[in-house]
């Protein structure tokens, strides 16, 4: 098999979970269509490098969170982005509950990466240290920080399930 | 908890109506494949003055795969492009700050590969009043086609000129990509705008100052004309290589919206000129 055939075959097994990712990052399909597109380009271009990776998924997933930070990077610099939330807000209503989604989109952007890697991707913490290329402890404390965060925003029929 | 917390975000991703995915792997191994071609082309210069730019800007602004991989490598670093030393740059008055430096018009190349489409607008006429087209309209109209991704640091052609150019950054390093809008004489009688654009697509391997060119023909002799560069000026007598800032059929896409015109959308006008009060002019 070529070096085309086997990336074509990664990327097509990978794409779609590549652009959830994002989604959950970044809450905006055509924004996260359009970075699994730069991810997959980048992961073409370092191919040879990429496959010789002890996990190649999370070299991918670490492609797609760092272009998803550039690309925060870069907007923040030129238009201002809605803070996170400084009162903690409580929906008695189920109607107007915030769903995780949401809750997670009132994180910054990379406690937002470390939840997900860590609780949808289900990475350890030195694997979630590795790609967003911080330290252990970093990772542990805002997992703290954000779960604490998120309880405070859920609503009460949620917090149940985060004991 | 973390099943917990898993469960709630499948649920939430449950709800959801993703778009398709599309050629999306198709499109990004052709991007992978152009950049490649391309620093080929570029050889070991384009690639040693990108690196003593990207050593000069900072290793910051490369994204994380060149890390990885050197995945960025022969890449342009994320920067407004320098002025390239014996370009004339010229400024409108009272707009200095911003101007952008333009490079001397390509050379006649053929191109090697062309294509022509015909693009349906599915609309029968004009959806509101028109005005007459400004570049703020176009540079406004511009950031909406666009992909999301990608950022636009707009700049437009003096004399009002219907011309416009965007420096982009689609996360692999900037780009640049410019439309311009006119009108030949056809009829008499003019004949009216019509539903369907003639859309050619030209790809110039061996000129990267316009990798891809795009011109879509309206029946009234409405032509807009978009062209996409493979290398920015480096700031001396040469040019680093950029990557691919638009597939070529989002390019055709783009240049086919049925909104371009000598005259546009009031809407667009009113909003573009608010939004856009003072752009920087680029030469030439």
């Amino acid at each position: 098999m070529s070096a085309d055939e086997e990336f074509a075959e990664f990327a097509h097994a990978h794409a779609e979970r590549l652009r959830t990712t994002a989604f959950m990052m970044c809450r905006d399909w055509h924004l996260a269509q359009d970075l699994t597109q730069t991810a997959l380009t980048k992961l073409y271009l370092s191919w040879r490098k990429a496959v010789q990776a002890d996990n190649l998924t999370a070299y991918a997933q670490k492609i797609l969170l760092r272009s998803y930070l550039d690309h925060r990077r870069r907007r923040s610099s030129t238009e201002s982005t809605p803070g996170v939330l400084a009162e903690p807000v409580h929906f008695e209503s189920p109607e107007l509950r915030l769903t995780m989604l949401d809750a997670l989109g009132h994180l910054p952007e990379r406690d937002r990466a470390i939840v997900i890697l860590r609780y949808f991707e289900d990475y350890s913490v030195e694997q979630v240290a590795d790609v967003l290329e911080v330290p252990v402890s970093v990772v542990k404390s805002q997992t703290r920080r954000s779960l604490a965060k998120l309880r405070q925003l859920l609503a009460a029929d949620q917090l149940a399930l985060f004991g | 908890m973390g099943e917990d917390l898993r469960g709630l975000l499948r649920a939430d991703l449950d709800a959801e109506r993703p778009p398709p995915l599309g050629d999306l792997v198709d499109v990004a191994m052709r991007d992978g494949r152009r950049v490649r071609r391309r620093r080929r082309l570029m050889g070991g210069g384009g690639a040693a003055a990108v690196g003593v730019l990207a050593l000069v800007v900072g290793g910051g602004v490369l994204s994380g795969a060149d890390e990885l991989g050197g995945v960025a490598a022969g890449l342009a670093p994320a920067v407004t492009a320098p002025v390239p030393s014996g370009v004339p740059v010229t400024r409108a008055a009272g707009k200095s700050p911003g101007s952008v430096p333009i490079s001397p018009p390509p050379p006649s190349v053929s191109p090697a590969r062309t294509r022509t489409l015909a693009i349906s607008s599915g609309t029968y006429g004009p959806a509101e009043k028109r005005k007459k087209a400004t570049s703020a309209a176009m540079v406004y109209l511009l950031s909406q086609l666009l992909p999301s991704a990608a950022t636009g640091d707009y700049s437009v052609a003096p004399g009002g000129e219907l011309r416009v150019r965007a420096m982009l950054n689609n996360g692999l390093g900037p780009g640049m990509v410019s439309v311009e809008v006119t009108r030949i004489g056809v009829g008499p009688p003019v004949p009216k705008r019509g539903q369907v654009a003639k859309v050619s697509i030209a790809e110039f391997p061996d000129d990267c100052r316009r990798d891809t060119s795009v011109v879509a023909g309206w029946p009234d002799g409405t032509q807009v004309r978009l062209d996409v560069a493979a290398c920015l000026p480096d700031g001396g007598t040469g040019r680093v290589p950029a990557p691919p800032m638009l597939d070529p059929d989002i390019g055709a896409k783009i240049a086919a919206d049925p909104r371009w015109g000598t005259e546009m959308d009031a809407s667009l006008v009113d909003v573009g000129g608010k939004r856009y009060p003072d752009l920087p002019v680029f030469a030439g």
